[in-house]
């Protein structure tokens, strides 16, 4: 008969940590914020590329189409757009510096339209002068630190649209009002507008997350805690009282004096106790060996043994206690006097199986209230990422199959 | 991972909540876009089916943004970002073909225009590569298209440029959109590494508060009776009559005790009721725990029945609740829901919601 037993605490989240799931508040608008920037920011940088080899390949293409140096017109653009990204904080000259370059880039593209046969007939609204436009639009929604956004993106497009529409004037230029800038700046402000009331509906929910988060975290400790706990209870109180029961009256032995008296000591030091038996025995094999004899049981130990004594805690000490309570359980309830320790390593992980050839049991008629191999075995071994796998039938014996992480 | 290959929604499930706001945005501007330009080039349409076609395939596109960006829905996958790409360029090759010959404005045709709207609306939830990748693709097709287009309509100037006034705008809107969710997603990455150690030391102070307490439950639990019973028959060195007696019924105590202790289920104390015969409540992760308590205690005044059962391989959770009373499912749980439990089916109906996910 076999019998898998699932971990129920999963060891990614062992150590009780947590709480990187949910972004707090008081950090989300400082990322949005830098998100939004970076985007628009790129965007116009791309239009602006973009802009440029297109004005490169009409004066190869289509000579006299459209001036030399419309490309050249494009760089104080981008020059401000990098600054409306990268310069923090921006001083007031810094203001001044960008939109000053901004007024100098569309005064000398609106001539440079005005001079370009391919574009003039389109005016004011020719695929140029709408798109720098947009990028306009885009970097006073990028520099503006004091509305989020809002005031930026009209600015730049007033300023933009200004700065067209009087050069236009100046140089004969016919005016045409564009609509796509216009959809756009309203567009990047109502948007940017949106961004605190759809920040504000999302993160209702985040306190109350985190308080549950918190409420979990402390629970997930107090049961592993408190399981770890259990565990030393009934290997040592509990252990100590079903002997008593099943024990005839008369005088105390020696070593069931020490026996009471360490249960008692171990239990004061419950749940800060963690199983240092094994430090005075020269090996976890020998140790094993010395549980056993004390039961009247010999352990024959197989296979790379001295890997018991390599594993590092939390997993060496889970199974050093898994494993004494395994030999315990055979000395009380196997009914031989012989059993087997089988010691396997391979990469990143130990396993080992105690066998015996006695009495075996039914796992599924266990009591629901015996705490042995629930929780002095499974329950140590998988809290430390391992599992624990169980065969055994009446009159066929009983392995018990154990696997922990190495780390290695 | 790189951080182009992390979605911010995968790191904030909050941040899609927002983003849902912007998906609306960037829709509604996307059609109005494209009504806009239809009604004012209307003179260069002379196909009104293909025309129809063109925004029954941006009305698709858009109606996949709405819906992948719904809470209810979360996350927004690849598959709806590769869906509103092809809707979009299914507008594209509708459109031109509907202008076809008479395409005198290249500029205003409005699909291109739509799908680089489209884009930037997925930079909330996709990582950068792959809006990358899409939006390269895709700008190549309009750009194949705008050229075939043009050269139909005998345009006065080189192909290409034509070309670049219809997949340059898409293509910017790629990379803002890519940038977009790169920052995001830096920015998170670095806020968890910032904020390790602190949490690290916080769950440091809350195991030592727990042990602190456990330490005295547990000594309350033996030094009521176990204790004094052993140290007595330390004293006394040796057992009599009644001592086995004592002895079983002391273990009998507690051993029920910590039975009881063992058994106890975390999911217990947040519902006002629960079904969960095999204790399939612990099968869930700290995160998915918290999720579950949070969504709880917003129902709380809802007297929350909470049923766990087995699917066959998997582990089926039914939260009901009652009409009466305050608190709701708001979307933030509800994609919080979909976010913690990875490949789940999540149904979320009136008062009751439904997950079911792979048992541990």
């Amino acid at each position: 008969m076999s019998t898998a037993l699932p971990p129920d605490i999963r060891s990614a989240d062992a150590d009780g940590q947590g709480g990187d799931w949910i972004f707090p508040l008081s950090e989300t608008t400082a990322t949005t914020r830098a998100a939004l920037v970076s985007g628009a920011s790129a965007l116009s940088l791309v239009l602006l590329g973009v802009l440029a080899c297109l004005g490169v390949l009409l004066t190869v293409t289509e000579p006299g189409s459209i001036v030399w140096w419309m490309p050249l017109a494009l760089l104080p653009l981008a020059a401000g757009c990098v600054a409306a990204w990268r310069w923090e904080p921006i001083p007031v000259i810094g203001y001044v510096a960008i939109a000053l370059a901004a007024i100098g880039a569309f005064v000398a593209l609106t001539i440079a339209i005005a001079q370009s046969p391919a574009q003039a007939p389109a005016g004011t609204a020719g695929f140029v002068l709408s798109m720098t436009t947009n990028v306009a639009v885009l970097t006073g929604a990028a520099s503006d630190r004091w509305t989020g956004g809002i005031a930026g993106a009209l600015g730049g497009y007033a300023l933009g649209e200004g700065t067209i529409a009087i050069t236009a004037a100046f140089v004969g230029l016919q005016y045409r009002v564009d609509i796509p800038p216009i959809a756009i700046a309203l567009g990047v402000a109502v948007g940017y507008a949106v961004v605190p009331i759809a920040r504000a509906r999302a993160r209702r929910g985040t306190a109350s997350l985190e308080r549950a988060d918190r409420r979990t975290r402390a629970r997930r400790l107090r049961e592993m805690e408190g399981r770890d706990s259990i565990a030393v209870l009934h290997d040592t109180l509990l252990g100590e009282l079903a002997a008593l029961a099943a024990r005839a009256p008369g005088p105390l032995t020696e070593a069931e004096r020490e026996g009471l008296a360490e249960s008692l000591d171990s239990s004061a030091m419950l749940p800060l106790l963690r199983d240092e038996r094994t430090a005075e025995v020269a090996g976890v094999g020998a140790w094993l060996v010395s549980i056993g004899a004390a039961g009247g049981l010999r352990i024959v130990l197989e296979g790379d043994v001295a890997a018991l004594d390599a594993i590092a805690d939390p997993a060496g000490s889970a199974l050093r206690s898994a494993l004494e309570q395994c030999v315990v359980n055979v000395a009380r309830h196997a009914g031989v006097a012989e059993a087997w320790v089988v010691v396997g390593a391979s990469p990143g992980e130990l396993s080992v199986t105690v066998v015996d050839e006695g009495v075996g049991f039914d796992p599924g008629s266990v009591p629901h209230d015996r705490l042995g191999l629930s929780e002095s075995v499974r329950g140590r071994v998988e809290r430390c990422g391992g599992s624990v796998r169980l065969w055994s039938s009446p009159g066929a014996g009983t392995s018990v199959h154990i696997v922990v992480p190495t780390g290695v | 991972m790189l951080p182009a290959r992390l979605s911010p929604q995968q790191l904030d499930p909050l941040a899609g909540v927002t983003a849902q706001a912007f998906a609306w945005v960037f829709v509604s501007a996307a059609f109005a876009t494209a009504i806009g330009l239809t009604l004012v080039h209307r003179a260069e349409y002379h196909e009104l089916p293909l025309l129809l076609g063109a925004f029954a395939a941006l009305a698709a596109a858009g109606l996949i943004v709405i819906l992948a960006s719904s809470p209810r829905r979360a996350p927004f996958t690849g598959r709806a970002a590769a869906a509103i790409h092809l809707l979009c360029l299914a507008a594209v090759a509708l459109e031109a073909s509907a202008q076809w010959g008479t395409n005198v404005a290249v500029r205003s045709d409005w699909a291109p225009l739509a799908l680089a709207l489209l884009v930037m609306a997925t930079g909330c939830f996709r990582p950068a590569l792959e809006i990358l990748a899409m939006t390269v693709v895709s700008a190549a097709f309009v750009a194949i298209t705008t050229i075939t287009g043009a050269i139909a309509s005998d345009s006065a100037l080189p192909t290409l440029v034509y070309a670049g006034l219809t997949a340059g705008p898409i293509l910017a809107a790629g990379v803002g959109a890519a940038v977009f969710s790169v920052t995001l997603v830096s920015r998170l990455l670095r806020w968890r590494d910032a904020t390790h150690g602190q949490r690290l030391v916080a769950v440091e102070r809350m195991r030592e508060r727990v042990r602190d307490d456990l330490r005295h439950e547990r000594l309350t639990m033996i030094e009521d009776e176990v204790g004094p019973f052993l140290r007595d028959l330390l004293a006394r060195g040796a057992t009599d009559g009644s001592t086995a007696a004592s002895a079983r019924q002391f273990a009998d105590q507690l051993r029920r005790a910590l039975v009881d202790e063992a058994d106890g289920v975390w999911l217990d104390g947040v519902v006002a009721e629960l079904h969960d015969a095999a204790g399939l409540a612990t099968r869930m992760d700290g995160t998915q725990r918290a999720a579950v308590e949070a969504a709880c205690t917003a129902l709380a005044d809802r007297r929350t029945r909470a049923t766990l059962e087995r699917a066959g391989r998997r582990i089926r959770l039914v939260l009901v609740w009652e009409r009466d009373g305050r608190g709701r499912l708001g979307p933030e749980l509800q994609a919080m829901l979909r976010h913690v439990f990875p490949g789940a089916r999540v149904q979320l109906r009136v008062r009751r919601v439904e997950l079911e996910f792979d048992a541990a």
